[in-house]
């Protein structure tokens, strides 16, 4: 009995770290924690949402580009299609939409340490380091990649590429694993915020949106609000339904899309209103409504964000821009309106010296700007 | 982080020290109402005679500060004046409660937006909030 448990052990173990081998090394977390490496290959073979993301972004494509290239070894690689066929195969391929983020930066975020409990999936065991790998991170990329240029198609005001990196290098280090007490997964969701995802009165409306939307670009997003809506979503007691590759990991970054929208469209924009008509024009202005929202975001929640649009309401964007990002005091040791502005920019300051050059120079002239594609 | 909080506190000490005086005087007067303005024990029938006008009396208080920071040479937001616009927004789904018809669609409303306010912690304030909610909804 014993020796079959320790066979079935190292049948496992082999069996994990030839994945974890053909997903690349661990970017964090220990090999023999292979938890995510498993979910990954499942959601390859059975989930829908990942096909599509798969597709879509043309994840198999390196994949691809390391197959042998017949037409180069053909006889017949002189005519005129066929040197298009072997530009191709050399060029790789030249439809695939660019991911969001540089794949540097987020590779360093994920290898930042932060000692949250994880949970390896299914079944929502409590762990710790939990292997990710370099596939799963592209693949988060492409999932972000996807629900945001859906989100702009359907002109939800979400967040700016360069802040949502921050956002997530913030709330989980890209870690879809993370739990903690207060939130879940890459987007540390909180049970108010799913609920207000879907109030029929806030964000409902926009997952009704999406659901019904016929857009291409929606095209996986809309798997997961088709299924979510009118409330049927999973409530978040169940971790795994807002972290498992597949499903999970992606309706977490869909809700917290859909939560920043709606906050945005029902919390903020009622008090800025005049602030972005005078302003429309002005090239700062999307930042400031990028950092409003991700004051929302955080844990001050609705009223720090809404408090810091009444504060800085009366500057011109550049000044908005440099108040927002300077401590925000309250009273009597009460901390700062503003904590989770000031700590994501803090957190980027940390990264700044995992990177090598030239990316480093870069990075520290333009932060997180620089980690996104252009 | 020992660290951090103390320097949070001497920063805050600092800020808190440089505030004008005038400042600081609305500010402890905005104090008082605030905490009268939770411990007041509403019922449905009084509760927008009573809420509305004392809302609006802090937003006075706030408004004075705006002013008074405005003309300040160096543009300094205040302390005081962040606190003042936080403690309005926590309060603000009771007054919108106050001013509705308390149906039970206003009520839920309420609610959620002041669950809002707090995603993670619950203070003082919020339990004094969440409790003057119930009141005027049960």
């Amino acid at each position: 009995m014993n020796i079959h448990f320790e066979i079935l052990l190292v049948a496992g173990f082999l069996f994990s770290s030839t994945l974890a081998n053909a997903q690349g090394k661990c970017v964090s977390g220990q090999a023999n924690q292979s938890s995510m490496i498993l979910q990954m290959s499942e959601a390859k073979a059975k989930s829908s949402v990942t096909e599509i993301i798969y597709k879509q972004y043309q994840l198999n494509a390196s994949t691809q580009a390391k197959a042998p290239c017949v037409e180069c070894s053909s006889s017949a690689a002189t005519r005129p299609e066929d040197l298009a066929k072997v530009s191709s195969s050399i060029q790789g391929i030249p439809d695939a939409p660019k991911l969001i983020f540089n794949s540097e930066c987020a590779k360093v975020a994920a290898e930042y340490k932060v000692g949250t409990q994880e949970i390896a999936c299914p079944g929502g065991k409590k762990t710790k380091n939990i292997c990710q790998t370099e596939e799963i991170l592209n693949y988060q990329n492409a999932v972000v990649s996807s629900f945001m240029s859906c989100a702009k198609k359907l002109n939800m005001q979400t967040v700016s590429p360069a802040v949502l990196f921050k956002i997530y290098s913030l709330e989980s280090g890209f870690k879809p694993q993370f739990s903690s007490k207060n939130g879940v997964g890459l987007g540390q969701l909180t049970t108010i915020f799913v609920k207000d995802v879907h109030q029929p009165w806030r964000g409902g409306e926009y997952v009704d949106k999406i659901a019904k939307s016929d857009l291409k670009e929606c095209e996986a997003a809309r798997a997961i609000a088709k299924k979510d809506m009118n409330g049927n979503n999973p409530p978040l007691s169940n971790s795994c339904a807002y972290i498992q590759i597949g499903e999970g990991m992606e309706r977490n970054i869909l809700y917290s899309m859909i939560g920043m929208a709606n906050s945005w469209e029902k919390d903020l924009l009622p008090k800025m209103k005049n602030y972005v008509k005078t302003h429309a024009n002005h090239p700062a202005l999307e930042e400031v409504k990028s950092l409003t929202i991700a004051a929302a975001y955080s844990s001050g929640g609705r009223a720090a964000g809404r408090a810091i649009a009444t504060r800085l309401g009366s500057l011109s964007p550049e000044g908005y821009l440099k108040a927002i990002k300077r401590p925000m005091y309250r009273t009597n040791g009460r901390g700062l309106l503003n904590p989770y502005i000031v700590n994501m920019d803090k957190r980027q300051k940390e990264f700044s010296s995992k990177f090598t050059e030239p990316f480093k120079t870069r990075f520290a002239k333009e932060g997180s700007q620089a980690c996104v594609n252009q | 982080m020992r660290q951090s909080i103390v320097l949070t506190i001497i920063l805050s000490s600092v800020a808190y020290a440089s505030t004008p005086k005038q400042i600081a005087d609305i500010y402890l007067s905005f104090e008082t109402k605030k905490l009268e303005f939770l411990k007041v024990d509403y019922s449905k029938k009084d509760a927008k005679d009573r809420i509305i006008p004392a809302y609006e009396s802090l937003e006075k208080a706030m408004n004075e500060v705006k002013d008074i920071e405005a003309k300040a040479k160096d543009d300094q937001l205040t302390p005081e004046g962040n606190e003042m616009a936080y403690v309005l927004e926590i309060l603000a789904p009771l007054k919108d409660l106050a001013s509705s018809l308390m149906s039970k669609e206003d009520c839920e409303k309420a609610r959620h937006e002041h669950a809002l306010n707090f995603p993670v912690v619950e203070d003082e304030d919020s339990t004094a909030i969440s409790k003057a909610i119930d009141k005027l909804c049960n």
